[in-house]
């Protein structure tokens, strides 16, 4: 897993967004145990508040629970309920924008689907 | 378990260092003592540790007046930008001093952190460089295991990859053995993520005292053409503004309310150096 | 606690340079007493000599007690009043200890003058109170030596640290005025003032107190010793006024 922070959203919320990436791509599988606390904040030199704070977005989504005296793990299911999730942000994050910028740079919603498919052969 | 500062001030002749501080450090938290040269860091971490005296106000360390008193003073360690160990004395020798007068000190870790680093033992004081000088200094407080470590500008002279460590090493430290930090400087950006709260200091006073994420959802930038800009601007609360051109940002404090964020302005968050900057700002 | 490390690392500071004196006398007294034996023409002659240099030694052990250490305690935790009690129990411990060796030195001396009349080597309280020695037995007559020497041993290290406490808390400027006031006035300002006003008066009498000081014409070593003590009290007590409010400068 491999974060470079930016300055525009809170770290926790990237930390989580890391570890959902980690997990979709497969980097983290299900049921297998994720690394501790401490080695998340040693590693990316960040508060361990902090880490935890991020960290706790995902045991309340039910994304990773933690096993006592052992250590946290990703759920079963995981990757399934972060799809979901991802797909219902899907239109506010990528969409949205995409939409906005072709606007601005005057590009014709035909354009735009020529493009996407594009994107899609490639 | 708490170091109390109450309503600290001090002059040096006529100029006015601290002005009625108080802050409270609380048990097991990573502080940020941030402020320009000047600002009145250094004074204040030198009157917790009985460096110097206050003209007003007093410090307690655990509900304990520091004043001159050997058990709150032993629950601190501070390592300071300049030296106050014997120039001519081994660093071996000031470890086990150090071991003496903290017997909370930790010589195997000691000595594994010197390790780490490169640091010779045998050298004097006298004979390391500006980066050496602060790495000894570094070591001993990462393995002093008191309950508050005050760091004095503890990077400077180090170059990117001994910081780098320190950083690792002291969130190490700070996962497996929590104390209270207290880390002045003026690099801000290095140490953004490390700490958890954050304390501003300008000229002897406290301006900010509050959570890192709270001081960042404190303030927004709003960036656009000029004109658009200075509309939007009008009575709220803005700390500064950039010019380039016929483009203008401003830093503002307060929440935004993107509803009523015209058309062609640009909002983005603030990140703390600037805040910083513009907070400190003369 | 830290009373005891202040102490502890307040002595540790003097071990070495209390070393390298005893090096040097040992060295002297061997040099001088091999030249002694083999050579019958040579001699070699001393008195008060060992303790002399002791004092000058110590005084200026004294004079470099001052700054380091008390940074080294702020760095450490240690208040100013432990560090300050620290002091005092390694004055008299110090002293104490170089007033035995001393005392054991001028006695291996006098051993020597019985095997070799040129090789003589005599104590400076055999030197001061000549008459008084003969009539005491010759273990009280130590045992006072010892006491007598501590006591004037502690002065001169409170007189050394005294001025270099002193100079810690001047500043610059004051530092200047007194580094050449407190001479002159002594040294020229005095005698002239006592030589054209007071008629030579002044000296007469400060050649009595001091005579009185040392008990030199009573011949009582307890005027000396209690002499040293109040010295050392009002040294001790002044040097604690400065150090109570001493901050770190540089």
């Amino acid at each position: 897993m491999n974060m470079n922070f930016n300055e525009e959203r809170p770290i926790f919320i990237q930390i989580a967004e890391g570890i959902e990436d980690a997990i979709l791509s497969g980097a983290f599988k299900e049921e297998s145990q994720i690394p501790s606390i401490t080695e998340f904040s040693v590693n990316y030199r960040i508060n361990p508040a902090t880490a935890l704070k991020g960290i706790n977005i995902l045991v309340e989504e039910g994304i990773i629970y933690k096993k006592r005296g052992v250590g946290m793990f990703v759920a079963d299911g995981a990757v399934k309920q972060l799809k979901g999730k991802r797909k219902e942000q899907f239109f506010d994050n990528y969409i949205k924008n995409l939409v906005e910028e072709a606007m601005r740079l005057g590009i014709s919603k035909d354009e735009v689907i020529t493009l996407l498919e594009r994107g899609f052969v490639k | 378990m708490s170091i109390e500062i109450k309503n600290i001030s001090k002059n040096f002749g006529n100029t006015c260092a601290l002005d009625g501080v108080s802050i409270n450090f609380e048990e097991n938290r990573i502080y940020g003592l941030l402020g320009r040269n000047g600002a009145g860091k250094t004074t204040l971490l030198n009157i917790i540790t009985n460096r110097i005296f206050a003209d007003k106000g007093e410090v307690l360390v655990d509900g304990i007046p520091s004043m001159e008193n050997d058990q709150a003073l032993g629950k601190i360690y501070m390592m300071g930008e300049k030296n106050f160990y014997p120039e001519t004395m081994k660093i071996i020798e000031i470890f086990r001093w150090s071991k003496e007068f903290y017997p909370s000190f930790d010589m195997d870790y000691a000595n594994k952190l010197a390790d780490i680093f490169e640091l010779n033992l045998n050298k004097n004081v006298k004979s390391l460089s500006t980066g050496y000088n602060s790495i000894f200094k570094v070591i001993i407080a990462l393995s002093v295991n008191t309950p508050y470590v005050l760091l004095d500008e503890p990077v400077l002279g180090l170059d990117a990859n001994h910081r780098d460590v320190f950083y690792k090493l002291l969130i190490e430290k700070y996962s497996n053995s929590p104390a209270t930090f207290i880390i002045s400087t003026h690099l801000i950006e290095e140490v953004s993520n490390v700490i958890e709260d954050v304390i501003i200091i300008k000229k002897g006073k406290i301006i900010r005292n509050e959570s890192r994420e709270e001081l960042m959802s404190a303030g927004y930038t709003v960036s656009g053409m000029a004109s658009l800009v200075d509309e939007y601007i009008k009575g709220k609360e803005v700390i500064g503004t950039d010019s380039i051109g016929g483009l203008k940002s401003a830093y503002i404090m307060g929440q935004v309310f993107r509803n009523d964020v015209p058309e062609g302005l640009e909002i983005t968050k603030m990140d703390l150096q600037k805040l910083f900057v513009q907070l400190t700002n003369a | 606690m830290s009373i005891k490390v202040a102490t502890k690392y307040q002595i540790s500071e003097y071990i070495k340079s209390i070393k390298i004196f005893y090096l040097v006398i040992v060295l002297v007294m061997v040099l001088f007493g091999t030249l002694t034996i083999f050579n019958s023409s040579s001699s070699f002659t001393s008195t008060g000599g060992i303790e002399g240099s002791a004092m000058i030694f110590l005084f200026i052990l004294g004079l470099n007690s001052f700054k380091e250490t008390f940074l080294m305690m702020l760095q450490n935790g240690t208040t100013r009043k432990s560090m300050f009690i620290g002091r005092l129990i390694t004055i008299l411990v110090t002293s104490a200890f170089m007033a035995v060796v001393d005392r054991f030195v001028v006695n291996v001396g006098g051993l020597i003058n019985t095997i070799n009349e040129n090789y003589y080597l005599n104590g400076m309280y055999e030197m001061i109170f000549q008459s008084r020695v003969k009539s005491l037995h010759i273990v009280v007559m130590n045992l006072e030596a010892i006491i007598i020497t501590i006591g004037v041993y502690a002065a001169a290290m409170v007189a050394g640290y005294f001025i270099t406490t002193a100079y810690y808390r001047m500043s610059k400027m004051l530092k200047i005025v007194v580094s050449i006031g407190v001479p002159t006035s002594l040294m020229i300002l005095l005698p002239v003032l006592d030589s054209t006003l007071f008629g030579g008066k002044v000296s007469v009498a400060l050649g009595r107190f001091f005579g009185f000081v040392f008990g030199g014409k009573t011949g009582n070593p307890y005027n000396l010793l209690i002499s040293c003590i109040l010295f050392s009290i009002v040294g001790i007590g002044l040097s604690w006024l400065l150090i109570r409010k001493a901050v770190e400068k540089n």
